[in-house]
């Protein structure tokens, strides 16, 4: 890897890679950490705060996000417009139907520094609602990153050879009745 | 003392005064507004500058380690560890590189780096190795443990 | 003013005042107390330089405490080498400084025959130091870089020469204090020549081998940090990289996109790598495909000549030290 001229080292050192996170079934919290990681340029080991060195994150299916608990009902996004009355509580159920990629991009927002750079940063976040992504996007991508939590399996997509070699704590009885 | 004349006096006074200006003035002529021109703006700005600056020479030191310490947490997640992790294995193998130099290495000889943190790697997972009933080291790593005698 | 008339009047003159027209509007009164005059004095001078600009530079040899006898002693005895005092002299003689001694002479009335300066200049020396250098220094390049073309050598060496690089090594030496020449500040040409003959003494003085060490410790130290093609350039890398295979009959190198970001975006970034036999030769990035592609020429030209970036550094060891680790290492060997 060495011995580059030193205009293209530079070209090769400063340039922005596109990384691409498949958002199905993950914590909105945990893609915002990449993103923001990665936005800031916090993954590059020649990071400095003022050297605008972030990279581009493109978040895609951001409609099949999920959330643990009873956050879809509980969570809360309050906003104030200033007027009077101006007031406004959407749970994340309501927000989601309203714009499918508002939470992930409020959970990057909130995570990046509160500087003038926070826009800048967030312009080169790109958050697609859908796994179809715009052929100009496409070209640009560099790699995937691998997803932060492992999408758990529904019991229908476990074949039967599985569910029967599947290890049990207990046997049921021959009498137990299942109410 | 005595002063037959008046003009005896008068030269008795204290220093010129346009000396002591041009000393005052010569560390606000960068400063913005009549700051940089007139003396009584000058004297405050230029007071306020010092305690800055004498504040700064401390802050500096504070930030540069933050600064080193955030890259070294970039280049050591490169290689799958987390920055405590990193620090601690390398201490206890008793490498003893600041961390200025880490970070140079990091952003200047990578390969260095990644020896380095092979080596941590190596050291943390001792441990386990030798609860497996395996105490060889993995190939291409040297950790000399060091004995206390 | 009127007070210091007053005092004049009243006979304080014994006290040690008096009055000195300096400038027209500043008048210059000496006194052991405070110095009032020094304001307007101080504001009058920056005017002066403003308008006037900086003083134009005075050789050493014009100020004061300058002997150049000495000089030229400590020159050589700073740089620890032996140089024969006359030669160093003889060195820092040139044709030009006696052209115009022997004018300023004749400008002066004297006669032909005592207006002759009876000094021999430098022109010999000159073009004996040349000729070392030059073979010095390929021999150089050729025992360090072997796969090293004659062209790409002959570069390494013009750069070395030339009047940048000569004339920087030359003035940090403090050859331009002791050069005698016509004008001041001595001319970049003029300089180099002056550097080539203390090179040509040293030679005539203390050896080859000394010449060489003084060649290697002050003139190819300017090699570090220096990239082939900064002083090697082609303008076409492919077509020498292409060339190079041939010669040593390996498979023509095909290059191949590995790499690529934000192709639709205004600061695209391409990595190129070329394979010759189905194996990685070097890769290169840069902005468009065609430059990537020129680049990873010139990498893989590096690599294949010996002047990586991780190359072993240039051996600056002393003489002696030099010897011992040949010597080891035929021991070793056996």
């Amino acid at each position: 890897m060495s011995s580059f001229s030193r205009s293209a080292q530079q070209w090769a050192t400063f340039g922005r890679s596109w990384y691409l996170i498949d958002a199905r079934m993950q914590p909105p919290g945990k893609i915002a950490v990449m993103c923001s990681v990665r936005l800031q340029g916090k993954h590059k080991p020649i990071y400095h705060a003022l050297s605008d060195i972030g990279d581009h994150v493109v978040v895609m299916n951001t409609r099949h996000i999920v959330f643990s608990g009873n956050k879809w009902e509980q969570k809360v996004y309050s906003s104030h417009s200033g007027y009077p009355g101006g007031f406004k509580q959407l749970t994340a159920v309501q927000m989601h139907q309203k714009d499918p990629t508002a939470i992930v991009k409020l959970a990057v927002y909130g995570m990046l520094p509160k500087n003038l750079h926070r826009r800048t940063m967030m312009q080169r976040l790109h958050l697609f609602t859908d796994d179809v992504l715009p052929d100009d996007v496409l070209r640009n991508l560099t790699e995937q990153l691998p997803q932060p939590r492992v999408i758990p399996r529904k019991l229908s997509e476990y074949t039967q050879e599985e569910c029967d070699a599947f290890p049990r704590l207990w046997t049921t009885p021959e009498d137990y009745r299942m109410e | 003392m005595v002063f037959l004349t008046l003009p005896c006096w008068i030269r008795n006074r204290g220093p010129d005064r346009y000396w002591k200006v041009q000393e005052l003035l010569k560390n606000a002529r960068h400063f913005r507004g009549r700051k940089n021109r007139c003396y009584s703006l000058a004297v405050r700005a230029v007071r306020r500058a010092f305690v800055y600056a004498s504040k700064a020479r401390k802050a500096k030191r504070r930030n540069m380690r933050m600064l080193w310490i955030s890259r070294i947490a970039a280049a050591s997640r490169e290689h799958g560890m987390k920055y405590p992790v990193l620090i601690y294995n390398l201490v206890k193998s008793s490498v003893q590189v600041n961390r200025r130099i880490l970070s140079d290495l990091a952003i200047t000889e990578p390969r260095t780096f990644q020896a380095l943190a092979t080596l941590a790697q190596a050291r943390r997972e001792e441990g386990l190795r030798a609860a497996l009933g395996d105490d060889r080291e993995p190939p291409g790593v040297f950790s000399r443990i060091p004995q206390l005698q | 003013m009127a007070a210091c008339r007053l005092l004049v009047s009243q006979g304080v003159l014994a006290l040690g005042v008096h009055y000195q027209r300096v400038c027209r509007s500043v008048v210059f009164t000496q006194t052991r107390e405070k110095k009032r005059w020094m304001k307007a004095y101080t504001l009058i001078m920056n005017r002066i330089r403003r308008i006037e600009g900086p003083p134009p530079p005075k050789p050493r040899s014009q100020q004061p405490n300058w002997d150049y006898h000495a000089e030229v002693e400590a020159f050589s005895i700073r740089l620890k080498e032996r140089f024969s005092t006359e030669l160093l002299k003889t060195a820092f003689v040139n044709p030009c400084y006696v052209r115009s001694e022997e004018e300023r002479r004749r400008g002066l009335g004297l006669d032909a025959g005592a207006a002759a300066l009876n000094l021999r200049d430098n022109t010999e020396l000159r073009e004996h130091g040349e000729q070392f250098t030059l073979g010095f220094l390929m021999d150089w390049c050729r025992s360090n870089f072997p796969s090293l073309p004659q062209e790409a050598a002959a570069a390494i060496v013009g750069h070395l020469m030339g009047s940048e690089i000569m004339c920087h090594v030359a003035r940090n030496l403090a050859m331009e204090e002791l050069a005698l020449t016509a004008e001041f500040p001595v001319p970049d040409d003029v300089l180099q020549g002056t550097f080539f003959a203390v090179i040509g003494a040293l030679e005539q003085s203390s050896g080859t081998e000394g010449a060489g060490l003084f060649l290697r410790d002050f003139l190819l130290t300017q090699l570090i940090g220096k990239d082939l093609f900064d002083m090697w350039k082609v303008v076409n890398p492919m077509g020498v990289l292409v060339e190079e295979l041939r010669r040593r009959g390996v498979a023509l190198p095909e290059p191949r996109l590995i790499q690529a970001s934000g192709a639709s975006t205004v600061l695209p970034l391409y990595f190129v790598g070329l394979y010759s036999d189905q194996k990685l030769l070097a890769q290169g990035p840069g902005e468009t495909l065609s430059s990537a592609e020129e680049e990873a020429a010139r990498v893989a030209l590096r690599k294949l000549f010996g002047y990586v970036e991780n190359r072993k550094p240039f051996d600056f060891s002393p003489a002696q030290e030099q010897r011992q680790p040949a010597a080891s290492q035929a021991l070793y060997s056996r």
